[in-house]
């Protein structure tokens, strides 16, 4: 069975990207209210706010590795005999996903807001826009995809290997982003790396709308999840 | 109770046949001995009646259902894999009833008299990690009836049991067939399949060949 331990490390980094946000985003983009994590990383890339920030996202993937991969070898089959049907199954296991995916962000949110409160800030600031609303949809499924694309790799490569792949992806897509935005070549990469699109400070040189946005993802999401649906319910389990 | 039908079934696994041209019908109240050689398939056998591999044509039914069409699984099932261990971390109990929370069939008291009746002791916190083969063998066939299936697959469930080991398992498998219960048992050695089955099926590259 997995660590669930990882939670409490997925909390820490959650608080330290809220501190750190506060303490380099706050006074340059006040009407972002508290949710300055929505903002992501500035167009030249700026590595304290990097390292926190990916801090996030690779504990968020640790603690969803393994999710798909322990129920199919060894104790798993025990286990998927008695769960008789595969399709219902997965789709579970991926709308958990997607659940947890959204509690973990707005666990963010809160504890951004804690951060700015206990800075003293006051009580007007704090207001929630619908540029922030869809920011955070958007942010809610980049995150999706990542991980949803993290579970698909697990039904043909170990759970490590399909961890390090995404995370490698993470990591170049932000930082090529970041190079792509500084010298202005290359814009159209910038749809496959979506990474950058959870960060409404990229988005802007992305010339995708919101809405473009949302159904991109929307279709990239709904294409890794039955892609997933089709390869698990005819794997093979030995 | 459960018929199963076996039509036309293959399989192969990385251009290696494994299963070839199976057809059978297994039927309740009866068991089964498959054996045959190390390699021979009776292990994938076992997989594919299952449910855990995809057949590449064919098909198996389950009381008329077909497998992965209508059903992924077979609805009432108990099956034990060679070398899958249970959970290490955990005693006998605990294993089990991990597992009885997904269908909630088997009750605490059918949890405990299945340790029982392989010779376990369900009050024991002895973690499976510390248990010999034997008792580790023991308690996965436990796990596969502790929920009383219709449909019950051994793979070589006498692999590490003593001659007492073995007249537990002959004795246990008598009351299940008495339940009316489907039984297939893989094994290589065929004077323990003398013992415990109704009908032998021997199977050689992926094939029945003889019954
Ligand atoms: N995980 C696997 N991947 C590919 N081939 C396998 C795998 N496991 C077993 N096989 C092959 O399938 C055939 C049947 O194996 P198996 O059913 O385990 O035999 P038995 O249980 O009769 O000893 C063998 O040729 C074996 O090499
Ligand atoms: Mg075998």
């Amino acid at each position: 069975m997995k660590n669930r331990g990882m939670i409490i490390v997925v909390i820490f980094a959650i608080v330290g990207h809220s501190i750190i946000n506060y303490k380099y985003l706050s006074f340059r983009y006040e009407d972002y209210s508290s949710a300055f994590f929505l903002l992501g990383i500035p167009g030249e890339t700026e590595y304290t706010l990097f390292i926190f920030w990916y801090f996030v996202f690779v504990s968020i993937s640790f603690y969803f590795s393994g999710e798909v991969s322990e129920l199919l070898s060894g104790y798993g089959k025990y286990v998927i005999i008695r769960n008789y049907h595969k399709g219902k199954w997965i789709s579970r296991r991926y709308l958990l996903a997607l659940l947890r995916l959204t509690i973990f962000p707005l666990i963010l949110m809160l504890v951004a807001f804690i951060v700015s409160v206990l800075s003293s800030e006051e009580m007007e600031n704090y207001y929630l826009t619908t540029e922030i609303i869809i920011s955070f949809v958007i942010y809610c499924l980049v995150y999706c995809n990542l991980i949803f694309l993290q579970l698909y790799l697990e039904m043909f490569i170990t759970p490590q290997i399909a961890l390090l792949i995404v995370n490698i992806y993470v990591i170049v897509s932000v930082l090529l982003g970041g190079l792509i935005i500084k010298f202005e070549k290359g814009m159209f990469l910038m749809p496959i790396l979506i990474p950058n699109i959870s960060m409404s400070l990229r988005r802007d040189y992305i010339y995708l709308t919101d809405s473009i946005s949302i159904c991109y993802l929307l279709l990239i999401g709904l294409t890794i999840f039955f892609l997933s649906y089709r390869k698990f319910t005819t794997k093979d389990i030995l | 109770m459960v018929t199963i039908n076996v039509q036309n079934l293959n399989k192969k696994l990385k251009k290696n046949v494994v299963l070839r041209d199976v057809n059978y019908n297994f039927r309740p109240g009866t068991i089964y001995g498959i054996y045959g050689r190390n390699g021979s398939g009776k292990t994938m056998l076992l997989r594919a009646l299952a449910g855990l591999i995809y057949p590449d044509s064919g098909k198996i039914l389950i009381n008329n259902e077909i497998l992965h069409e209508d059903i992924s699984f077979p609805p009432s099932i108990g099956l034990t894999i060679e070398n899958t261990s249970l959970l290490p971390q955990y005693d006998a109990y605990t294993n089990l009833k991990i597992l009885s929370k997904i269908k909630k069939v088997a009750s605490d008291d059918d949890i405990k008299r299945a340790i029982k009746r392989v010779g376990l002791d369900p009050n024991s916190k002895l973690k499976v990690r510390k248990f010999s083969l034997g008792m580790r063998q023991r308690l996965s066939i436990a796990q596969a009836i502790f929920e009383e299936p219709e449909f019950i697959l051994l793979d070589e469930p006498t692999n590490a049991l003593d001659d007492s080991g073995v007249e537990l398992v002959r004795s246990l498998l008598l009351e299940e067939k008495q339940r009316g219960a489907t039984i297939l048992i893989a094994s290589h050695n065929k004077e323990d399949l003398e013992i415990l089955s109704d009908y032998k099926v021997k199977i050689e590259e992926g094939m029945i060949v003889s019954e």
